[in-house]
């Protein structure tokens, strides 16, 4: 595939995050617009984070609009979640809030 | 010949761009949550994939001292928050099962949901501070 052309992908996601934002104005369109700026973001790096946003996209599509998410999905991320402020957490200058 | 090219290009592009498109329309846990701890789910695990990410570049050889302080400082920042959102959905979970067992009213759900609203509202713009702090350092 052209190298130039997947280069202007994620520019071109970038601007379809701001027309998201635009579209729906408030905290959902916000957090759409985040979103397609995370998937330019993992495009980029050609990740594995992007596939990990399409099974939680997955795992929420398959729930009912009344059904809530498991605890289990809630652990596994905090679980996780801590291991990467194991990480981040370690600066000695940056303390938080 | 180069016109023809060029049209041919943009039929490419355009079909690509569709492509990844549909791609990210299937990667936008947002778009596919409808309750409210579903859009803190979306929410949380959309932090918390990014957060690895920047854990990893972190811990990458070439990332600086003064990188590492902006991803640590940027996580400082969105992280408390968080945290009280995932405290609150634990909160909500707990008084909707005593509510079904007849243990507590309706009213201690409907203050407890709206905790968490307001925990989702305020985390919303700080994810997206970490997003592009994390883009920022990573360029």
């Amino acid at each position: 595939m052209n190298p130039a052309i997947l280069s202007l992908l994620p520019a071109f996601l970038r601007s379809v995050g701001l027309l998201a934002r635009q579209a729906e104005n408030g905290v959902k369109g916000a957090a759409i617009g985040s979103a397609v700026d995370f998937a330019a973001t993992a495009l980029e790096r050609g990740s594995e984070a992007f596939v990990e946003m399409q099974e939680l996209t997955s795992y929420l599509s398959s729930l009912a609009a009344g059904e809530e998410p498991s605890m289990e999905v809630w652990h596994d991320f905090k679980a996780r979640n801590d291991a990467a402020q194991m990480v981040l957490g370690s600066n000695p200058s940056v303390s938080s809030r | 010949m180069t016109r023809m090219f060029r049209h041919q290009s943009a039929v490419w592009f355009t079909i690509l761009a569709l492509g990844i498109l549909q791609a990210c329309a299937t990667a936008n846990p947002f778009a596919a949550a409808k309750s409210t701890e579903q859009q803190a789910l979306a929410l949380y695990g959309s932090f918390t994939i990014l957060k690895e990410q920047a854990a990893k570049l972190y811990i990458e050889p070439g990332t600086s001292p003064s990188m590492k302080e902006a991803l640590s400082k940027a996580n400082a920042a969105v992280t408390p928050t968080m945290n009280l959102m995932y405290e609150s959905v634990i909160q909500v979970k707990q008084v909707r099962q005593d509510f079904a067992s007849g243990k507590t009213t309706e009213e201690k759900l409907v203050v407890a949901t709206t905790n968490l609203l307001k925990w989702y509202t305020q985390a919303v713009p700080l994810l997206a501070a970490f997003e592009s702090e994390y883009e920022r350092v990573r360029q």
